[in-house]
């Protein structure tokens, strides 16, 4: 009798259930931005994330969306990345109904997500291209700024078919994968495996945004496998002599997965995801223990550590890539919904905080047209630098521009090693293409020049943009 | 590589306002404008252009159909010690920093909560490169801090076939010196090594030693001396050695010095730094409220390139402007020297190096030997700085502005009394 109670209680146990948050964001759909942050999401809109689909072409031309483009860094993965930043800011812009939108944005996510759900593959469910690059074990990366793209679709709207179609299209495409990690697990030291945290974070997602339980049990199996499979950041972060690699104590002089900025400001969320998916609490302190030693032995004033590439020490002419800074942002946005109740959590919100109005917009110039691949906290020049105190990027890496040093902000080694031949000082600079010379004088009169556009643009190809005048005059009209 | 920063700003907004999973609690996590409808039906406005002010205004109509209070709570940030909340306009009550405030607002009601977060500028020292990375914290008799691998700060200094003693007295003598790198098997493999090793242990040796015995042999006078004596903290392997700068010390057993560039992997070679090397370099960051401020530099912006069909521009910049400057600030009372204001701008976004909207004058003098090197600024002298007589009453003015709004900047800077 109580063996049969026991086989009972053994096939009908509860299935293991991920922790809860112990906050949640509003549906997408309901944020409405007004005053200043209204102002910085439609010049957002209106510049460079709202072009870059209009003309580069690792977006535009994205094999993600049936192109060519987009093969490089650690997969096709720059298009999605720019999905994944495009879709909130058009879901806030849609509810906040600004004055002064010039680009479509909103047309450009709703062609991409359609365009991906319908050549979705029907019969394993893997989304976008599927042609193994990144090498085994390592291509499932490409698509993860996918799935949180659909997610975001799906949750801005929710209600209607199409966020529907974006949840059955996640679930076929984490089965999939699931599937594949089965018998080809994550690569030892690939992108994938080292980023293992965001793809559990997605299935954890996926589950809160409302499933089957035949589906939460299949998130849940997925959660755990890729767990199992991951990289130590628990023992790296603890510098353990037996594991193979410790968190280092000062600049790293050589390319590595594991000391790689953006890397480590991705797995900042590791614990809150580990946590939720065990309910163990060592691993939510976690996330403490990362920043303490990432403040002590590499920390800045804007708020994170140093890393080009690597991690950069605690030299104030070193500096931190911008994708660092937005991935840090995010980690820190997913671990105080989990962590909230801890002591420190709310030192989590203040130093999101210092990021979003320090590290951030220092590397992004006003208009938003340009950015930099790397900022210093001491920075007297942004130009073409080689050779540079920086180590692991390129000598154009503190430009602002399109795209400085590469085109996205995970390079793999090769990409990074290139070194243009030339090497150009700031004394000499090339000569300005565009005819229009930027030098301007004054402290004051550089914001009117960047919004110069000159009024030959061809406009028919591109009518949504809508040149913003004004007159060279402004180089000295403006005050102070 | 903007489409992956464009995730920064939307994402921030959506975590702008959380609800708790637990009673349904608004949370206003992240101060900026904006507003939203909740699912019952309660319409939260947080109407501020925070960081631009210091005040945080949250206006929450409850509809009558719920039946208990809604729970909410603001943030009060960790700098914010002198931050008070009223509800309704009524007495400003101080609450903790780093800690959420709540209260309650009535169904059928709204509730006006200002939260007014004083914010005063602070100057927050120890930034830069630690000197105390040097220190492991078990410094022996010599002053010197032994690590495992490479120097913390990086390459080494000098190769030879040295004692540690001799190695010290070589490094203190040597300016450019703070420290050493040397074989050995094991941590307490340096403290043997110092003092009388014991005849006979070299029984304990295996092939590897006497092969590099043998090579050592060939470019070491001290070799026998080495074989005598030599045994934990004895060579092994290594780059060839270089002839050695100054006379054994009698009594001492040798060790061997590699010249280091790079990441030492290998556990047996340890290296020796003086604790005192350096300073820290402790340079002061100027913040207010979550803003941190930066000396403002003139930006000189060069087209390197222009992009079709829009027109838009990649752009190098430089600046004419000193940069040198270490403040004249004592951080434990910075507000005299400091001043804040704000300024009237007209820019749509807060953050425009053209149009900042607030600024700090400061006093600063030049410090005339802290350089660049490889267009960027060299690391800021250690600080507070010793100023020279002339450099002492040598000050002028200054204007640090919000680092978000400048694309050339200092960040952080020395600092020396007033």
């Amino acid at each position: 009798m109580e063996v049969l109670v026991l086989a009972t209680l053994t096939l009908y146990a509860p299935p293991p259930t991920l922790s809860p948050t112990l906050y949640k964001p509003l549906p997408l759909g309901s944020y409405r931005a007004s005053g200043w942050l209204l102002g910085q999401l439609t010049q957002q809109a209106n510049t460079l994330s709202g072009h870059l689909n209009l003309f580069w072409a690792d977006v535009q031309d994205s094999v993600w969306v049936g192109g060519k483009s987009d093969k490089s860094g650690a997969g096709h993965e720059r298009g999605p990345y720019w999905l994944n930043g495009l879709v909130p800011l058009v879901a806030i812009l849609n509810a906040s109904k600004p004055t002064g939108l010039n680009v479509h944005v909103a047309k450009q996510v709703d062609e991409w997500i359609v365009y991906i759900l319908d050549h979705q593959n029907a019969t394993t469910g893997w989304l976008g291209p599927d042609d193994g690059l990144g090498g085994k074990g390592d291509d499932y990366w490409s698509a993860w700024n996918v799935v949180a793209a659909l997610l975001q679709y799906a949750d801005a709207k929710r209600g209607t078919p199409i966020a529907a179609r974006c949840m059955d299209s996640v679930l076929a495409h984490i089965a999939e994968a699931s599937r594949r990690m089965k018998t080809t697990p994550l690569k030892d030291g690939g992108w994938s495996q080292n980023r293992w945290q965001d793809w559990v974070y997605l299935c954890e997602w996926t589950a809160d945004m409302g499933v089957t339980e035949a589906q939460r049990r299949m998130l849940y199996e997925a959660s755990q496998l890729a767990f199992g499979q991951r990289w130590d950041w628990q023992r790296y972060y603890a510098q353990d002599s037996t594991f193979a690699h410790q968190f280092p104590e000062k600049n790293v002089p050589d390319w590595t997965m594991y000391d790689h900025g953006v890397n480590n400001a991705m797995g900042l969320k590791w614990g809150a995801v580990a946590y939720r998916l065990t309910g163990d609490p060592t691993y939510l302190a976690e996330i403490d223990k990362m920043l303490a030693m990432q403040d002590r032995y590499q920390g800045q004033p804007y708020g994170m550590f140093s890393a080009d590439e690597v991690f950069g020490g605690r030299a104030l002419n070193r500096g931190i890539e911008l994708c660092a800074v937005v991935e840090q942002m995010y980690s820190l946005e997913v671990a105080f919904r989990v962590g909230a109740e801890l002591p420190s959590a709310v030192s989590w919100l203040d130093r999101l905080e210092t990021l979003a109005f320090n590290a951030l917009p220092a590397t992004i110039s006003a208009d938003m047209w340009q950015h930099q691949y790397l900022q210093q906290a001491n920075e007297i020049t942004a130009c073409v630098t080689d050779p540079h105190v920086w180590q692991q990027d390129g000598p154009d890496s503190t430009l602002f521009g399109v795209e400085p040093n590469f085109g996205c902000c995970t390079a793999n080694f090769n990409q990074v090693r290139r070194r243009p031949q030339r090497l150009s000082h700031c004394a000499d600079p090339p000569s300005p293409s565009g005819g229009f010379p930027l030098v301007s004088p004054l402290v004051g009169s550089l914001w009117c020049p960047l919004w110069w556009v000159p009024s030959g643009v061809p406009s028919g190809g591109f009518p949504l943009v809508s040149p913003l005048v004004c007159s060279t005059q402004c180089h000295t009209d403006l005050p102070l | 590589m903007l489409d992956a920063p464009a995730q920064g700003w939307p994402k921030y907004a959506a975590s702008a306002l959380l609800t708790r999973v637990s009673d349904g609690a608004l949370l206003v996590a992240l101060p900026v404008p904006i507003a939203a409808t909740l699912a019952d039906g309660t319409v939260v406005t947080v109407d501020t252009e925070y960081p631009l002010e210091d005040t945080v205004r949250v206006s929450v109509t409850v509809p009558a159909r719920r039946t208990t209070p809604l729970p909410v709570l603001l943030r009060v940030p960790s700098w914010a010690v002198n931050a008070v909340f009223s509800v309704d306009g009524g007495d400003n009550k101080t609450v903790a920093n780093g800690t959420l405030v709540s209260t309650k607002c009535l169904a059928g009601w709204t509730t006006q909560l200002t939260l007014d977060l004083r914010p005063e500028i602070r100057v927050e020292t120890g930034w830069g490169v630690k000197a105390d990375h040097l220190s492991n914290g078990h410094i022996d008799a010599n002053g010197y801090s032994r690590w495992s691998g490479a120097l913390p700060a990086g390459g080494d200094l000098h190769s030879g076939n040295y004692s540690v003693l001799e190695a010290t007295l070589w490094c203190n003598a040597t300016s450019a010196c703070v420290g050493f790198t040397m074989q050995s098997d094991g941590p307490t493999a340096m403290v043997e090594e110092q003092g009388e090793a014991a005849e006979g242990e070299d029984e304990d040796e295996d092939d590897a030693d006497a092969a590099t015995h043998e090579l050592l042999d060939e470019h070491r006078h001290q070799h026998r001396h080495l074989h005598r004596h030599g045994t934990r903290g004895k060579a092994r392997a290594g780059p060839p050695p270089s002839p050695p700068e100054g006379g054994a010390v009698p009594g001492s057993s040798l060790v061997y010095f590699k010249r280091h560039f790079g990441p030492n992997g290998d556990a047996r070679w340890a290296s020796y730094a003086k604790a005192w090397a350096g300073r820290d370099t402790n340079a002061a960051a100027v913040r207010r409220g979550p803003l941190l401020f930066a000396l403002q530099l003139e930006q000189t912006a060069t087209v390197v390139k222009t992009w079709e069909p829009f027109h838009n521009t990649d752009l190098s910049f430089t600046t004419p402007s000193v940069w040198n400057y270490a403040l004249r600030v004592d951080p434990t009372a910075p507000i005299t020297p400091l001043v804040f204001e704000r300024i009237t701008s007209q820019t749509n976004v807060p953050f425009n190096s053209s149009a900042p909207n607030m600024r700090i004058r400061a006093l600063a003098t030049r410090l005339n030997l802290w350089n660049e090197s490889l267009l960027a600024a060299d690391e800021p002298p250690p600080s507070p700085v010793q100023l020279g007589a002339a450099e002492a009453s040598s000050t002028e003015e200054v204007i640090l502005i919000p680092y978000g709004a400048t694309e050339l900047r200092m960040g952080a800077m020395p600092w020396a009394m007033p």
